[in-house]
């Protein structure tokens, strides 16, 4: 096995879901994706603060240090926690790997036909839909009074089903709220992550990061464009400007460049 | 005339960047617009019900709570459990407590778990536990076979009510004479809706499942 990012990321991925489930059980003061108190400092999930305050019509004061020190995280390390932590993304890549290996040939090749078909004809979500998105929710939520977003959240329904399954033993019926981000990955390229709010949310902080960059050094990059293909989001590393409001810090760039251009720098100025 | 048409074309290209950037921006406000409607409307949807909610949620709870589910972690008893999936849409995620998993054990010994451990201030410590209520329980007198255990597992006194044929309803268990508490006694136990505080560990050790909780306005 060899010692790359994907070997960390997958790490990271596990001992996260290790330390929801010892949530669950009452060992650690963590709730879900939501919520993870240390004493008086409470970390919650940025959306979900948003949300009680616009439904409260009033700033939650109790989570008010943790929301900020969680926007400080995001503007030191960027948009991390989307190709890290997301149980979304992590869940869609295994997902879409044991539906290749299990389905007959001919019929995933059949279905990956259609798929791109569909993708050609459908309008491509951008940033800035997804923004608007967040943004006309966040006004429905001021007016309704009501948190909208986080009932059928991925990462919380995944949470409330982790926690309901350990305590009650039974799985919810809410569960069918994660065919919203598969039905989103058939038909639009960048899948569900071109219209989460909380990667739009992020992407608005982490758009004034400059630290733990990849950076390509032009004299040993020979074009190839392989980090181009295996970029989630599509960005151009080679060409010298990152787009870091859509950068999730997966380091795959890193990972697939055969020439060693790709660096992680502590602080760029780009 | 060359250069006419060349100057027309360019007036069309300057005027057509202002009309790009009003298409986009009527398409983001659809977008948004959009979104509020989807927000209201199932908001909107018929699905109004009372809840019996962990002691001291404040009312309405869904507009103060993340839906993290701290509280169904802390609850020594499971009594919790997350509202699931239903026409209730406002309501999905948030604790209600469900005495097929247990009851609420706030009013026999001090806990209050869940409301040491909600992270958003959703639950309020109330000042004195004996006077909150968090639903009412009903007794379906009917298959009710007379077992009493409801008597013996009720934490507050007076809650639960066995009637006498000559004076004042009973209140203890041991003062019932034997005859009235026969199974196939006609005479049942009933709730006192005033004392009752809707805690479910009646509904929870009832061995014929009688016992429902109803929950309290606007919770």
């Amino acid at each position: 096995m060899t010692l790359n990012y994907a070997f960390f990321r997958k790490g990271v991925g596990i001992i996260s879901l290790l330390i929801i489930i010892a949530g669950a059980l009452g060992a650690v003061n963590v709730a879900g994706c939501c919520t993870l108190s240390l004493g008086f400092l409470r970390l919650v999930c940025p959306v979900g603060f948003l949300e009680i305050c616009l439904a409260d019509h009033r700033v939650n004061m109790l989570l008010l240090p943790g929301f900020l020190s969680v926007v400080l995280i995001i503007f030191m390390g960027g948009r991390f926690f989307c190709s890290w932590l997301c149980p979304a993304s992590i869940m869609g890549r295994q997902f879409i790997r044991a539906a290749e290996k299990l389905c007959p040939g001919s019929l995933c090749i059949f279905f990956k036909k259609w798929t791109k078909k569909i993708q050609k004809y459908m309008p491509q979500p951008d940033y800035k839909d997804a923004l608007a998105l967040a943004f006309g929710s966040f006004v429905g939520i001021w007016i309704f009074r009501y948190p909208f977003i986080s009932t059928f959240c991925p990462l919380g329904v995944l949470s409330r089903n982790i926690i309901e399954f350990l305590t009650h033993f039974r799985l919810r019926y809410d569960l069918i709220f994660l065919v919203i981000p598969g039905l989103a990955a058939i038909f639009w390229i960048k899948g569900w992550k071109s219209v989460c709010p909380l990667g739009a949310l992020r992407g608005m902080v982490s758009n004034y990061n400059h630290t733990m960059v990849p950076v390509v050094d032009p004299d040993l990059c020979n074009n190839c464009r392989k980090c181009e293909k295996q970029c989630p989001e599509k960005l151009t590393p080679y060409s010298g400007t990152l787009d870091l409001k859509l950068c999730h810090k997966c380091f795959k760039c890193i990972d697939t460049c055969p020439c060693n251009a790709v660096k992680l720098t502590i602080f760029s100025n780009n | 005339m060359k250069k006419n048409i060349g100057s027309a074309k360019e007036q069309k290209i300057l005027h057509k960047k202002p009309s790009i950037s009003r298409r986009n921006f009527l398409k983001y406000g659809l977008e948004a617009g959009a979104m509020v409607a989807v927000v209201g409307g199932l908001k909107c949807l018929p699905g109004k019900k009372t809840y019996a909610r962990p002691p001291g949620a404040l009312e309405p709870l869904y507009e103060r709570c993340i839906k993290c589910g701290a509280c169904i972690e802390a609850c020594p008893t499971h009594a919790l459990e997350l509202l699931d999936l239903g026409l209730d849409f406002k309501n999905i995620g948030t604790p209600v407590l469900n005495p097929v998993h247990g009851g609420c054990i706030a009013w026999q010994e001090p806990c209050l778990a869940c409301i040491d451990i909600c992270p958003a201030n959703a639950l309020v410590k109330p000042e004195n536990i004996a006077a909150e209520k968090i639903g009412i329980a009903a007794i379906d007198g009917q298959a009710c076979v007379n077992c009493m255990l409801c008597f013996l597992k009720c934490p507050v006194p007076g809650a639960v009510l066995f009637p006498n044929p000559h004076g004042a309803p009973f209140e203890r268990e041991n003062d019932i004479p034997i005859l009235l508490k026969k199974t196939n006694s006609p005479i049942k136990p009933y709730i006192n809706e005033k004392a009752c505080v809707g805690c479910g560990l009646c509904a929870f050790y009832c061995p014929v499942r009688v016992i429902s909780i109803k929950g309290i306005e606007n919770r």
